[in-house]
C-alpha cells in the first residue's frame, strides 16, 4: 500500500482550489433535469478537508445560482439528490417530501474486482466492460429508451448510469430491488431454462435471459471442444457436483452433447440425459448466470434518496471531471485521457511516496523529492495525499 | 347502482360515488332501517376477515346492493378506530381474497370488464391480447404489486421479456388481490374521531372479542411467555417499541429469537411497527427470511456473538448459567411454570 497524506497543507488546498474555481469559472456545467427540486451537498477545501464535512440541504432555482456558487466558494465535491423533492432544501428528510426518483446505477471497482489488479487503468477497463453489459440489459431486456439513460465517468474508480425514463422514477425501493435482481441473475429458477413449458402460461417466446443462458452454454460446450483434455476437465469439475470422472466421461461425449443442444433454429435446448442430468444442468446455468451477470452496487440502486455526483463537476479526491459521456462516445472513452481537464504546464510538488502514474498516456514514476510534473498529473497527486504543492522551488527552477 | 361499487368498494370510482351520494359515515350511525343494515353487514366483514374469509351477501335487491357498498368504509373505520395492526392487516388480507373469489364466480364477460375497471382504478396499463386471456404489462406497473412477493414466477428475471411481462387472466386477478391488500392496507388514515368510534362502541366491542379469540387462537401466541425473555431480548424490544432504529444485527438477533420461540411472522413484524423507517412489506419479507422462507432457518445467536457486535444488555444473575438467550428462556420459563401458573396472556407482547 502506498502512503496517503490524511491532512492537506495549506498551499496546496489553495493551489486546487484556485485550479478548480478556473474550471468553474469556465466550464458550463451539465444540469440534471429538474434540478430544482433536487437537494445539493457540498464538500469544501476548508480547514477540515480532505476530512468530509458535507453541507447539504442546499437547493437552487435557478442555473445562474449554480453556476455562481460553484465558482464563489469552489467545493472539492459536488452532489445532487437523486431524488425530486417537494422541499428540497427542507433539513429533515420526512419533510422534504419525496416525490420521484432516478433509477442510479454505481459501477464501482470495488464490487467489480475481485483480486489484484495490475493498474488503475485495467480497473478502469474492467469496469467499463461492466458497465456495457448494464446497459445492453437496460436497452434490450428493459427496452429502456437510450435518450433517457445518462453514462457519467464517476471521477474515480468507476462510472455512474442515471436512468429518467418517467415512469421508472416513481419505483419505491423494493421495485428498485427487482431490477438489480434481473441484471444480477439473482433469483433466476434454472428450472425455467431446463424446461421452459412451465413458463408457457406466461410467455410462448423465451426471454433474453433464457436466450442468454443457453447460447453461452452452448458456446461454452463448442470451447471446451477446442481444449487440451486436462484443461477442458479442470474447467468441467469447476461446475458445482461435478467431479474428475464425470468430467472425463462428459468430455468424451462432447460432440453428442453439443449435437443435443443444438441451437441452429433458435434456442438451444438443455436435453436431460444420463451424464447430462438436471443437477447437471443446474450447475451449469448457475455457471452461465455467474458469467453474464451484472456486478452493481445494491443499497446505491435500492435507495430512492441517495446524492450522487453532479456531472461535468470536479472529483476532489482525482482532480478528474465527473465526466458525462454520450452513447457514440462511450466505446472510446478513456477517462484517464476524456476526463483530464488541466494542462500539461509543468507543475512543482513534492512527492510523499514512490507512485507511477499513467495519464494522457503519459507514463511518470515519481520519487520522493520534489519534482515538476505536468500540471494534470500533479493535480491527482496533490487530490490523492500523494503529494504536496511546493511553490518556493518553483520560483528558484524558473530562474 | 352500479354493482361494481357493491363488488369493490374500495376502489376510488366507488369512493367517488360514496362521496356524491352525500351520506356519511356519521349519518349511517344515526340513521334508521337502512344503516341497521350497514352496520350489521359493516362488522360481518371485519369479524368473517378475522375468522377465515368474508362471505357474499345476497344482492338481488337495490337496497342490498347500497348497503353492501356502504358497508365497506363503515367496516374500515371500524379497523380504525381500534388501530391494532394484527387486524388492519388481516382485514386487507380478507378483504384482498373476498374480491378474487367474487372476480372468479362472474361471468366471463363481466369478469373481463370489471377487470379492465380496477386495472384502470389502479392506474395499471395493461394490453388484453385478442385471445381475451392473456395480459401485456409493463414491468413498472408489474413490480408494483409484485415486489412483495417471494414465488418465483413474480420475478422479473423469470418472467420479463423487452420490459413487458405477459400474464394469464388468473394471474392477472392475483395483481389486483395484492393491489387491493395494499390500498385497504394503507388506505389514507382514517382517523375517526373520537365521537364516531364511541357510536360504534358496541360493535368495536364484538369485534375485539373475535379478535382477542383469533389472537390467543394464531398459532403458539398464546403459549409464548414474555416474562421468560432474556433481559437483551427485553431491552431490544423496549428500544424498537420506542422508536429507536435497531442495527441490522441487533433486528436478526430480536427477530430470529421470536421466532425460534414460536411466534408468527405477523406477530413478528408488529414489534417493528414503530421503527422510524419501519416498512411494512419490507419488515415481513426480512422477517420471512430469517424465519426460513428461502429454505434456510436462522437459530438466534448465542450470547458471545451478541456481545461481539454490542447487543448484549443487562446482563443478570441467570446469565451467567446459559451461554444462548433460548436457553435463557427456556430454564426462566420452565422455571415460572413450575412455580406459578403462567399467563399466557398475550397484552404481555402487545404493549
Amino acid at each position: 500500500m502506498q502512503k496517503r497524506n490524511s491532512i492537506m497543507n495549506s498551499d496546496t488546498k489553495l493551489f486546487l482550489q484556485n485550479k478548480f474555481r478556473e474550471y468553474y469559472k469556465n466550464v458550463r456545467v451539465d444540469l440534471p433535469p429538474k434540478f430544482s427540486k433536487r437537494e445539493w451537498a457540498i464538500v469544501l477545501f476548508d480547514d477540515a478537508y480532505p476530512r468530509f464535512i458535507m453541507r447539504r440541504h442546499k437547493a437552487f432555482s435557478s442555473f445562474a445560482d449554480i453556476a455562481n456558487y460553484l465558482e464563489t466558494l469552489t467545493p472539492a465535491h459536488v452532489y445532487h439528490s437523486t431524488a425530486y423533492y417537494k422541499y428540497p432544501s427542507a433539513s429533515k428528510m420526512i419533510s422534504k417530501e419525496w416525490e420521484a426518483a432516478d433509477l442510479i446505477f454505481d459501477l464501482d471497482a470495488d464490487q467489480i474486482i475481485k483480486g489484484d489488479v495490475s493498474s488503475y487503468s485495467h480497473m478502469l477497463n474492467a469496469v467499463k466492460d461492466e458497465t456495457k453489459k448494464l446497459l445492453m440489459f437496460l436497452t434490450e431486456d428493459f427496452a429502456l429508451n437510450e435518450d433517457n439513460i445518462r453514462v457519467v465517468f464517476s471521477g474515480g474508480r468507476g462510472y455512474h448510469v442515471h436512468v429518467r425514463e418517467e415512469r421508472l422514477t416513481k419505483l419505491g425501493s423494493h421495485e428498485r430491488r427487482e431490477v438489480i435482481n434481473y441484471v444480477s441473475g439473482s433469483g433466476l429458477e434454472a428450472e425455467y431454462i431446463i424446461y421452459p413449458k412451465k413458463i408457457s402460461e406466461y410467455s410462448e417466446s423465451p426471454t433474453l435471459w433464457e436466450t442468454r443462458i443457453t447460447k453461452w452454454i452452448e458456446r461454452y460446450f463448442k470451447s471446451l471442444l477446442e481444449m487440451q483434455e486436462s484443461d477442458a476437465i479442470g474447467q468441467l469439475t469447476s461446475i458445482k457436483d461435478v467431479g474428475s470422472k464425470k468430467a472425463k466421461e462428459i468430455f468424451e461425449n462432447l460432440e453428442e452433447i453439443i449435437g443435443n443442444l443444438d441451437g441452429s433454429s433458435g434456442a438451444p435446448r438443455l436435453i436431460k440425459s444420463r451424464l447430462t442430468t438436471e443437477s447437471f444442468w443446474k450447475g451449469v446455468v448457475r455457471r452461465a448466470i455467474f458469467e453474464l451477470k451484472v456486478n452493481v452496487d445494491e443499497p446505491v440502486t435500492a435507495d430512492t434518496k441517495r446524492l450522487i455526483r453532479l456531472a461535468s463537476s470536479l472529483h476532489g479526491g482525482s482532480g478528474f471531471c465527473v465526466a458525462p459521456i454520450s452513447w457514440e462516445q462511450f466505446d472510446d472513452f478513456d477517462p484517464l485521457y476524456d476526463a483530464v481537464v488541466f494542462s500539461d504546464e509543468m507543475t512543482p510538488v513534492r512527492v510523499l511516496s514512490k507512485t507511477t502514474t499513467e495519464i494522457k498516456n503519459e507514463r511518470i514514476l515519481a520519487d520522493e523529492k520534489t519534482v515538476e510534473l505536468p500540471e494534470h498529473t500533479a493535480i491527482y497527486l496533490m487530490a490523492r495525499g500523494f503529494a504536496e504543492y511546493e511553490p518556493q522551488r518553483s520560483k528558484s527552477h524558473k530562474k | 347502482m352500479d354493482e361494481y361499487f357493491a363488488l369493490f368498494p374500495f376502489t376510488r370510482a366507488a369512493s367517488e360515488y360514496v362521496k356524491s351520494s352525500g351520506i356519511s359515515v356519521e349519518d349511517l350511525l344515526t340513521g334508521g332501517g337502512f344503516s341497521t343494515e350497514v352496520l350489521t353487514r359493516s362488522s360481518q366483514r371485519v369479524k368473517q376477515a378475522l375468522e377465515g374469509e368474508i362471505g357474499r351477501v345476497d344482492l338481488s335487491e337495490d337496497i342490498k346492493v347500497t348497503a353492501e357498498l356502504f358497508s365497506y368504509p363503515v367496516a374500515r373505520v371500524m379497523v380504525s378506530c381500534i388501530n391494532v395492526h394484527f387486524l388492519t392487516q388481516k382485514y386487507a388480507n380478507g378483504e384482498a381474497q373476498f374480491a378474487f373469489q367474487k372476480l372468479e364466480s362472474l361471468s366471463e364477460d363481466k369478469a373481463l370488464t370489471f377487470i379492465s375497471r380496477l386495472l384502470a382504478d389502479f392506474d395499471i396499463e395493461a394490453t388484453l391480447f385478442e385471445d381475451e386471456n392473456r395480459y401485456k404489462f409493463h414491468f413498472t406497473d408489474f413490480v408494483r404489486f409484485t415486489s412483495g412477493l417471494r414465488d418465483s414466477r413474480w420475478k422479473l428475471v423469470n418472467v420479463m421479456n423487452r420490459g413487458y411481462i405477459e400474464l394469464a387472466k388468473k394471474e392477472v386477478m392475483k395483481i389486483l388481490q395484492q393491489a387491493i391488500r395494499l390500498k385497504v392496507l394503507n388506505a389514507p388514515q382514517l382517523k375517526p374521531s373520537n365521537k364516531v368510534c364511541n357510536s360504534l362502541s358496541s360493535d368495536i366491542k364484538s369485534i375485539v372479542a373475535t379478535l382477542d379469540s383469533s389472537m390467543s387462537k394464531s398459532g403458539d401466541f398464546g403459549a409464548i411467555d414474555a416474562d421468560s425473555y432474556p433481559p437483551c431480548i427485553r431491552e431490544l424490544i423496549s428500544l424498537v417499541q420506542s422508536g429507536k432504529s435497531l442495527s441490522h444485527t441487533a433486528r436478526f438477533a430480536l427477530t430470529a429469537f421470536l421466532a425460534n420461540i414460536g411466534m408468527s411472522a405477523d406477530d413478528i413484524v408488529h414489534f417493528y411497527e414503530n421503527s422510524p423507517d419501519f416498512d411494512f412489506e419490507f419488515t415481513r419479507y426480512q422477517v420471512e427470511h430469517i424465519m426460513g422462507s428461502s429454505g434456510t432457518k436462522y437459530t438466534s445467536p448465542g450470547c458471545s456473538t451478541m456481545e461481539t457486535y454490542g447487543n448484549c444488555y443487562l446482563k443478570d444473575k441467570m446469565c451467567k448459567y446459559v451461554s444462548h438467550p433460548l436457553s435463557y428462556y427456556r430454564k426462566r420459563s420452565a422455571r415460572r411454570k413450575a412455580s406459578t401458573k403462567s399467563n399466557g396472556n398475550y397484552t404481555d407482547i402487545m404493549v
